[in-house]
């Protein structure tokens, strides 16, 4: 981890644990997501570390959604990263678009990362259990698909009976910009405590609605 | 923190990235070490991710569906209406109009001579 900080120096502000300011807090950015991408796919390194500190977080919280321990998501988000700003520099990168590529990149490392261990394991002659649990994806048991897939749209349905205004917000917060709650509130011209206010209360009932009835 | 599990609260502020800056190591470390927190964060982290998979798929919006054979019906229905609004209105044209005056005037002018003709039966009755 310390040698990434002293290879490229924003990753030393990105593997900060994450902070109200990450998300919640931002101040406003000094410039938009497509200028600091553009920034950045010309070699900004300004740039690069106003993006990963805007969305990293995202990155990390997406690995722990395919239940990777909190410690290893965060290496694998820093390398994701690292990769992408190798790609850069090799001139393979002619499109950003964040958080998505991220994810992307950091699920990939993921993967490949529990292949190696399993591979490893494989060595020894014991716990296959153990072997099957590692290569085991969540995503790909089709029961558990299924029923994620009836919840989302149980979901869907929840959300497009709120009001107009919550679902503006509520997809506007979680449409995949990147957009903090302050950009939101600016957006649609509501206080960033009436914008919580309304993400909390949608929040909770698509909680209820993709927990489903016999987890409560 | 690492002497106890994470709360639902504390899950929640994490992933959204709203816990407190002096929690956040500890959260972590306790979670890196607790399977049940761990397997907690990660439901919550699902959960988050799934917020932005409801988020991007759109509303079911009633889609109005074309049937041919409807679309068809109604489009004969709506000529047989023309049809019948044209022959209507040539039914009340002026010249039609006309003939039917013309008609009506010559019952007229029979039901009158029909009357005289019975008046005179009657007065040859009453003369008789």
């Amino acid at each position: 981890m310390k040698a990434f900080s002293d290879a490229l120096p924003f990753f030393g502000a990105a593997i900060q644990p994450p902070t109200p300011a990450v998300r919640l807090q931002r101040p406003a950015p000094p410039a938009d997501e497509a200028s600091l991408c553009a920034s950045a796919l010309a070699g900004d390194t300004a740039a690069w570390s106003s993006l990963v500190q805007r969305h990293n977080h995202r990155v990390v919280v997406s690995l722990l959604a395919r239940g990777v321990r909190v410690d290893r998501a965060k290496d694998i988000a820093q390398e994701a990263w690292m990769r992408l700003v190798e790609q850069q520099r090799q001139g393979r990168l002619d499109r950003l678009q964040l958080p998505g590529l991220a994810v992307a990149q950091a699920g990939f490392l993921a993967l490949e990362a529990m292949r190696r261990d399993a591979n490893a394991r494989r060595t020894d002659p014991i716990d296959e259990p153990a072997i099957a649990s590692a290569l085991r994806d969540p995503h790909c048991d089709a029961e558990s698909t299924l029923l994620t897939q009836e919840r989302v749209s149980h979901a869907v349905e929840v959300l497009s009976a709120c009001s107009p205004s919550a679902k503006k917000v509520f997809r506007l917060a979680y449409g995949g910009d990147g957009l903090s709650h302050a950009e939101v509130a600016q957006r649609v011209g509501l206080s960033l405590q009436r914008v919580r206010q309304i993400l909390c209360e949608v929040r909770a009932k698509l909680r209820t609605a993709l927990e489903g009835e016999d987890e409560r | 923190m690492s002497g106890h599990h994470a709360t639902a609260a504390e899950l929640e502020a994490y992933v959204l990235g709203a816990l407190d800056e002096g929690r956040v190591e500890g959260f972590e470390a306790h979670c890196a070490e607790c399977d049940e927190c761990a397997r907690a964060l990660a439901g919550e982290a699902r959960l988050e991710v799934a917020f932005e998979t409801v988020a991007r798929r759109p509303s079911r919006v009633p889609v109005p569906v074309t049937r041919p054979l409807r679309a068809a019906a109604y489009g004969a229905a709506g000529l047989v209406a023309m049809a019948a609004a044209v022959l209507l209105w040539f039914g009340h044209s002026p010249a039609t109009a006309a003939t039917t005056g013309d008609g009506t005037a010559a019952a007229a002018h029979h039901t009158m001579d029909d009357g005289a003709i019975l008046d005179a039966r009657n007065d040859a009755l009453d003369g008789g």
